[in-house]
């Protein structure tokens, strides 16, 4: 639950309050009130469409506030405020909120830094004994060690899918924290879409044929070229695909369609005949561990991390991803990319993602 | 000429004697140190023609081996594994003279594609000279 809270005031102390609190996490800015719609912060408040009143009382017993912060001690008001104060409502200066916010924000900084080290140390005390084991395995398999019976070669084998399995997910879960703690960088080149796929679609089509499933791309005949970081839409477009084959029963088919839309995006989707989403999973799809359908489908596994990491390549990118789909008939995720590179974030610097 | 000998220094066990089986597959003479202590004993006594050296290293960093090294040999080619690439780390030892810096993955092929690349290069320029 939120904490909700109301600013009185209108001046350029209300505007810094507004500007911090609205970026807050676990902090519902739900209005701001002031003796005159006319003032700097109560129009600026209007325009990030943030509740703006005269009337105090009315605004208390609408939006039920947590804390009030008081920038300026407007006489008006303060009939209101006695009232409001028996009720348990906190109100609280401008200084004082100024100062707690102060330390909410530096420890948010240090938890971020705790967390960071500790993502990195565990990555690298995670890979090391998992690259050790898989080079083991490889040692035998590439006959170093001597013959191997046939039987032992096929436990082998399973032994290293299930390493190379765990790399990807250490990979991602490293991704997703750079990401996290905004480090995740794009490296901008000018790129051929229709290579990009074709590149991605190799490894793909071998797993589609193990699976029975149809695999094929239509490309619209003139593509433009784009400026983005080729690796990491490569990296999404594997996910989709692997999602895809994951998700299709045998006999299913899997289309890659890629066109360019009129108003300077290209446009990619991945629309297969699998088993589909619910309504009700489809808003928690691109967030984390919001992996879907464990009790339909055949194939459990993965993290759920892909898509996350998916949806924040794509906006860093300044495109956007989506999905339709209904239960029983397939898929379609499509993604948008802007062929102009003046949309890119080649730096993730929203701290606090809300992956909820 | 004599087989290429590659000194390789890294206190996990593990990764040494991995790195050892495929070092020698190769065709090389693998001596294995797992200590900063006994990689420089062993350039002093054995006289490897390539050291392949961890940059983390309990007893003595991959830095302070790499300065005893270069005290006994400055032109004795030196290739760093890095598990936490970190430029500032690197600009230490770049003074140093390191061959290349080769980071340490969760899969060895990468890592095993660029060591014997470097090591092929540094046994080549060894039969310009000699030859």
């Amino acid at each position: 639950m939120n904490t909700r809270v109301i600013i009185i005031g209108g001046s350029e102390k209300a505007i810094a309050l507004v500007d911090t609190l609205k970026d807050i996490k676990g902090v519902d800015l739900v209005g701001v009130c002031d003796v005159t719609l006319d003032s700097p912060g109560m129009q600026y408040a209007h325009r990030l469409n943030l509740g703006t009143t005269t009337d105090l009382a009315k605004i208390v017993s609408e939006k039920n506030p947590d804390i009030i912060i008081e920038t300026s001690s407007s006489s008006e008001f303060q009939k209101i405020l006695k009232k409001i104060t028996a009720k348990g409502v906190k109100v609280v200066d401008s200084k004082t909120a100024e100062i707690l916010l102060n330390v909410i924000q530096e420890k948010a900084k240090e938890m971020d830094a705790i967390k960071s080290e500790f993502i990195t140390v565990a990555s690298h005390e995670l890979r090391t004994p998992i690259a050790a084991t898989r080079e083991a395995v490889m040692l035998i398999l590439d006959g170093i060690a001597g013959n191997t019976p046939p039987q032992q070669v096929q436990y082998l084998q399973i032994a290293k899918r299930n390493i190379d399995r765990l790399v990807i997910l250490i990979n991602d879960l490293l991704d997703i924290s750079k990401i996290e703690k905004g480090g995740l960088r794009l490296k901008i080149v000018s790129c051929d879409m229709k290579k990009i796929i074709e590149e991605s679609l190799e490894p793909t089509k071998i797993l589609a044929e193990k699976n029975g499933i149809t695999l094929n791309q239509t490309f619209e005949k003139k593509l433009p070229r784009i400026t983005c970081d080729a690796e990491r839409i490569k990296q999404v477009l594997t996910n989709l695909l692997n999602n895809a084959v994951k998700f299709t029963p045998k006999g299913g088919k899997i289309r890659v369609v890629c066109r360019a839309h009129p108003a300077n995006f290209i446009e990619i989707s991945i629309i297969d005949t699998g088993v589909g989403i619910k309504k009700d999973n489809i808003p928690r799809i691109f967030t984390r561990f919001g992996q879907v359908g464990s009790s339909i489908t055949r194939h459990p596994g993965g993290t759920g991390l892909g898509l996350v990491l998916c949806k924040d390549i794509i906006e860093m990118h300044g495109g956007r991803i989506w999905v339709e789909s209904k239960v029983g008939a397939g898929s379609a995720f499509t993604f948008r990319l802007p062929v102009s590179k003046k949309m890119i974030r080649t730096r993730n610097r929203i701290k606090g993602v809300n992956y909820g | 000429m004599a087989k290429l000998k590659v000194l390789i220094a890294d206190d996990e066990v593990d990764f040494l004697t991995l790195m050892g089986t495929r070092i020698q597959n190769w065709g090389y003479d693998v001596i294995s140190a797992s200590s900063g202590k006994e990689c420089i004993d062993a350039v002093k006594s054995k006289r490897p023609d390539v050291v392949v050296l961890d940059y983390m290293m309990p007893d003595m960093d991959g830095v302070d081996t790499l300065k005893k090294i270069r005290r006994i040999d400055k032109n004795l080619p030196v290739i760093m594994f890095t598990a936490y690439p970190n430029f500032k780390s690197m600009g230490e030892t770049e003074k140093l003279s390191v061959s290349s810096y080769i980071p340490k993955l969760s899969n060895y092929t990468d890592t095993l594609s660029t060591l014997k690349a470097n090591i092929e290069m540094i046994e080549k320029r060894r039969e310009k000279k000699k030859g």
